[in-house]
């Protein structure tokens, strides 16, 4: 792996947002990008295979065992995800954070964001149409457009009902929105009909179904919906007491144990040898000298700190952590003139798919990361 | 990999985008948190000829209402029951028992 400094393209806003990325002041400034053998993104992609059937074995376990205290999810939800797994239900995406060091011989999970990832419009458009521009001889780690449209036609005939696939999330964030909006025009050109509505207008009636108003002003019943919106969240919502099979919620409810810290301790637990795992424990921090301590609920780096034998390395605020936390042993990210990447490896219907970096000359990634492209040269 | 890519974004996606980047896909009762509306959605929507009525009240976190049916204007929502639904309505709707987390965090 390489780090190269680049010229950004002339009239770099204009082109990022003629691709529909708006958010990319602070975030994206196309003054770097990552260099990778083939040979290394292999590695990664085995790496990434590996870890998601790891991650699979990990959630038959906890459902087997009744686990689900360990992740903190509430009793009402245990029947919910038992059938979201027994069913297999859709799942479209998610993320893995790798740490991979310079050769790529060594590649750490970090986290999995395996119910509300985002940064993929970066990774699978604005990426691509960079490498087109500088040097359309390269190829990138990237199918990730292909390999969604290709999900959807598959998932097409497993929806519910009416067919029809609502999206929701957040409008009011732009990041989330075009994750969303992005997410909703692929599953339309699968051949799904498709809508949006904001998360707070979804409604229920009385009889604790869902319903929504579309775009075309018409309430119709939701049985189908895909949402960029966490499921420790919702289970905590009044709404949450509603949720049932009778929508097809997407991502499925299995994903609450996916994305929650704990996994890290469970997959480190069920499997201490994997070369791809690092030894992580809850409630405190066994004999590790050196280890970053996440919230079990946590998003964009918040209330991570990170220790070396009683030495805050970095530490972020935040209102994360009184459900507890996680610890990890600390992995070091490599260092390319000051700055460390760290790879999001995506999963598109159970497959590797491609892959995002963002960097950061800080020791914890947080929502000012910078999304930098990549290619492959050999 | 795939050297040869065609990635097609359609207007769905960037029509989406541009109400987004001018913020009239947020309705106006979700700008203002203390406001209480009792407008009819279609107005809000810019479809005043639409047949079917829809209207909303914002008060406390959980006492968000939308209603469809014919019903008599004149009364006025805030005489309405809040925390039941509406039995004589050909469907009544509890709206906002997600998304209060939102101000939390980012949801990703």
């Amino acid at each position: 792996m390489k780090r190269i400094e680049i010229q950004p393209r002339p009239n770099l806003k204009e082109r990022l947002e003629k691709d529909g990325f708006y958010f990319h002041s602070d975030y994206y400034s196309e003054t770097s990008a990552y260099v990778f053998k083939l040979t290394e993104v292999i590695r990664i992609e085995k790496a990434t295979a590996s870890l998601f059937q790891l991650c699979m074995e990990a959630i038959d376990w906890v459902i087997k065992k009744n686990r689900f205290d360990d992740f903190l999810i509430p009793k009402k939800y245990w029947d919910l995800i038992k059938a979201s797994w027994k069913e297999d239900y859709c799942s479209f995406y998610g993320r893995m954070d790798l740490a991979v060091n310079h050769d790529s011989t060594e590649i750490f999970l970090l986290e999995f964001n395996a119910d509300t990832p985002t940064s993929l419009l970066e990774a699978s458009v604005v990426q691509w149409k960079w490498l087109e521009d500088f040097n359309p001889i390269f190829d990138q780690f990237n199918s990730i457009h292909e390999k969604l449209l290709s999900h959807f036609k598959y998932c097409r005939s497993y929806l519910l009902g009416n067919k029809k696939l609502w999206f929701t999330g957040i409008a009011e964030s732009i990041e989330d929105y075009t994750t969303i909006l992005y997410l909703q025009d692929i599953a339309s050109q699968a051949g799904i009909s498709t809508d949006f509505i904001n998360i707070p207008l979804i409604g229920v009636d009385r009889h604790g179904d869902f319903y929504g108003m579309g775009s075309k002003k018409f309430i119709e019943p939701i049985h189908n919906i895909f949402k960029l919106y966490p499921y420790e969240w919702m289970f905590k919502e009044p709404f949450g007491d509603y949720l049932s099979e009778r929508t097809l919620w997407i991502e499925p409810f299995y994903k609450a144990i996916l994305s929650n810290k704990y996994l890290l301790v469970l997959l480190y637990n069920l499997f201490p040898n994997h070369p791809n795992l690092l030894p992580a424990f809850s409630n405190e921090t066994h004999s590790l000298n050196q280890y970053v301590q996440k919230p079990i609920f946590g998003r964009e780096g918040n209330n991570v700190r990170i220790m070396d034998n009683n030495h805050i390395i970095q530490e972020k605020n935040g209102d994360y952590g009184k459900e507890g936390f996680v610890f990890q042993q600390y992995q070091e990210l490599p260092e390319f003139q000051g700055f460390r990447p760290v790879i999001g490896s995506w999963i598109i219907g159970g497959k590797p798919a491609g892959m995002g970096i963002k960097e950061t000359s800080q020791y914890i990634h947080d929502d000012m990361s910078q999304f930098c492209p990549h290619f492959i040269q050999d | 990999m795939l050297k040869s890519r065609f990635i097609f974004l359609s207007t769905l996606f960037f029509s989406g985008l541009g109400a987004c980047t001018t913020e009239s896909h947020i309705p106006n009762y979700l700008k203002n948190e203390s406001q209480v509306y009792h407008e009819p959605l279609d107005s809000l929507n810019g479809n005043p000829e639409s047949t079917n009525r829809w209207y909303m009240t914002k008060g406390n976190d959980y006492d968000h209402f939308l209603y469809q049916g014919n019903w008599d204007e004149g009364e006025g929502l805030q005489k309405r029951p809040k925390n039941n639904f509406i039995n004589n309505l050909s469907l009544a709707l509890k709206i906002g028992g997600f998304g209060n987390s939102a101000h939390f965090s980012a949801a990703h």
